[in-house]
């Protein structure tokens, strides 16, 4: 309230006539209380059961404070309530998966826990409740064998879909693209490397580039491939180590080894020595092993109309809200680079939904707050406001890295915390825990990204 | 009790009052606050929040406890005399033109808003002010590394 109404408020108070002159206010008081008791009064001796009256006047009096609404109006909300819950059970239930006759109470998993979505209805038998989310036979089946053959344990899993079709030229080019992101290694993992986000913010050359050489390797049907850049990936290293335990030595790793070269007692690190100054390579084939051993990302289940990708869990992000956010940024990332619908299909059976955007936004209502900042139009990340959600949520990251980085974050839930803050004070805390003399190149990126983040 | 009538309701006036934030101004105030600094040259540079903001820091906690009620006249006067005891540069003319209309505004927004969204108000301005000062400062830091590179270069 404004400080005039209020003021204005307290004037009409001390200056009634019962609030100057408390006699009046005590005689005023009496009369209404008396009053009150006559009609009581009245009431009781038309009473046929007394104690019942009694007891219920003591009740009204007490709800008087406890519940300061009738419990009439309890009754009314209660009863309509029960008549849209009928409404639902009304006729045949519709699986609403494909809208076929259901038969089955669909288990929380396949629908995700989330009620505000369906209609006030929760799915599963665990979650309380009078009515169910229902499913047809056969999108249960579908989903249970999805869950026998495929294993979610470790892994997210996503479709790309386009908005309306491909040809089989784009198809061809869609999966060049998708064993491109697994040779590259484009893994979730790299949204915990301040370098990789930087990239993508600075400008579109990282998804130019990425395009421009798939769709060159897709003319020329090759690609050169720069095996030096993985020799300083630890999981180059990791992998050879396997390989040289496996075989016993490294020789069966390599091409032609010249007389020079000593293998014996060679570990992964003195082999990666030899291959950086050229003595030594790798064969073709087991190059490809390595590389195998070393993807976090994979790409199968090609069709005409959609690609399935598998990506490793990160669980350093966790379940919650923070991990939404991360996987909501890989999955535009997916959308940019493909210009297509990602679908994230780890659990819920959502190919058949309509598709409104890029990817769908988290239904967390902690995000509520955020949708229109970040281009999203009826749950989904809107067509026309991709770029602006990736350099979003891309900035929203970089700032998290950079703050972990100097251990300032704000510990598990710092995404959250950035959401919310002010610019200022993100800058003053990491501050308070950093040297940006030293670190003028972090101090530049944080402040940047914080630009980004909490413009518009 | 049959015929038994439905109790007269008691209501009660719940929620907050939805109260238009004062976007423009906030960002009026950081603008004016920020060119002020302009004249504030501290004695020893840092990143802190307190070397940064130097006497606009003292300004906005002194304007929350209304410590000279609405007199603008007072505020400035106060933080002049706490710049040219602190900052290596006087403060000129511009100057106090910034820090009287930062004042202003800020004052006008104390009569207008509860105490309770005037904290949030200010703290806006704080950060905000900081949030451009420490920028400013980041850029002149790189471009002062990025000259004495070229120097170096061309030294040797």
């Amino acid at each position: 309230m404004p400080k005039k109404s209020r003021l204005e408020f307290a004037k009409s108070l001390w200056k009634s006539e019962c609030y100057v002159n408390p006699n009046q206010w005590e005689v005023e008081l009496h009369e209404a209380v008396l009053q009150a008791t006559l009609e009581l009064k009245e009431l009781f001796r038309e009473t046929k059961d007394p104690e019942k009256f009694l007891e219920h006047i003591a009740r009204l009096l007490v709800n008087e404070i406890t519940e300061p609404t009738t419990r009439d109006s309890f009754n009314i909300i209660r009863q309509s309530y029960s008549e849209y819950l009928k409404g639902k059970k009304r006729g045949t239930p519709l699986c609403v998966i494909c809208n076929g006759p259901a038969e089955f109470t669909a288990q929380a998993k396949v629908l995700g826990e989330s009620e505000i979505y369906h209609d006030s209805l929760p799915a599963g038998s665990e979650i309380g409740g009078e009515n169910k989310l229902r499913i047809c036979e056969l999108c249960d089946f579908e989903y249970k064998v999805r869950r026998l053959l495929l294993n979610f344990e470790n892994a997210y899993v996503f479709a790309i879909v386009p908005h309306i079709a491909i040809s089989r030229e784009s198809y061809l080019y869609w999966r060049t693209l998708a064993d491109s992101l697994a040779r590259e290694n484009f893994a979730p993992v790299n949204l915990n490397n301040p370098e990789f986000l930087e990239q993508i913010l600075e400008s579109e050359d990282r998804f130019k580039k990425t395009v421009q050489t798939v769709w060159l390797s897709y003319l020329m049907s090759s690609q050169n491939f720069d095996v030096q850049s993985l020799f300083k990936d630890k999981r180059f290293k990791d992998a050879l180590e396997y390989l040289i335990s496996r075989f016993g030595d490294p020789s069966p790793l390599l091409e032609e080894i010249p007389k020079d070269v000593d293998l014996s007692n060679v570990d992964a690190e003195q082999l990666i020595k030899l291959l950086e100054k050229g003595k030594v390579r790798l064969t073709n084939e087991r190059l490809q092993e390595i590389l195998g051993l070393m993807r976090r990302v994979q790409p199968v289940c090609y069709t005409g109309n959609y690609v399935l990708i598998f990506t490793e869990r990160i669980q350093a992000w966790g379940e919650g809200a923070t991990a939404q956010l991360k996987w909501l940024l890989y999955r535009t990332i997916l959308a940019k680079l493909f210009l297509a619908t990602v679908f994230d299909v780890t659990t819920s059976v959502v190919l058949n939904e309509s598709k409104k955007g890029y990817t769908k936004f988290p239904p967390d209502v902690l995000f509520k707050d955020y949708s229109r900042k970040l281009s999203v139009k009826e749950g989904w990340v809107a067509i026309d406001g991709l770029e602006n959600s990736l350099t979003k949520l891309c900035s929203l990251v970089l700032v998290e890295r950079l703050l972990s980085m100097a251990k300032a974050d704000y510990g598990k839930d710092t995404l959250l915390r950035i959401l919310s803050e002010e610019p200022g004070k993100v800058v003053a805390r990491y501050v308070q825990h950093s040297d940006p003399e030293k670190s003028s190149k972090y101090m530049r990126q944080l402040i940047h990204a914080l630009e980004l983040w909490s413009d518009g | 009790m049959g015929d038994q009538k439905m109790r007269k309701p008691v209501l009660l006036k719940v929620g907050w009052e939805k109260v238009e934030w004062p976007t423009q101004q906030i960002a009026e105030a950081i603008d004016n606050l920020f060119g002020y600094l302009e004249d504030y040259k501290p004695e020893q540079f840092g990143y802190s929040k307190t070397a940064i903001l130097g006497p606009v820091g003292k300004l906005l906690s002194m304007i929350e406890a209304s410590q000279f009620g609405e007199s603008v006249e007072s505020y400035v006067g106060h933080i002049i005399n706490i710049h040219n005891q602190s900052s290596k540069k006087l403060i000129t003319q511009t100057g106090i033109e910034r820090l009287r209309k930062g004042v202003e505004i800020l004052v006008d927004l104390k009569r207008h808003y509860t105490d309770r969204d005037f904290h949030r108000i200010v703290r806006s301005v704080d950060y905000g002010v900081y949030f451009r000062k420490a920028k400013e400062i980041t850029e002149k830091h790189e471009k002062k590394q990025e000259e004495a590179k070229k120097e170096g270069e061309q030294n040797e």
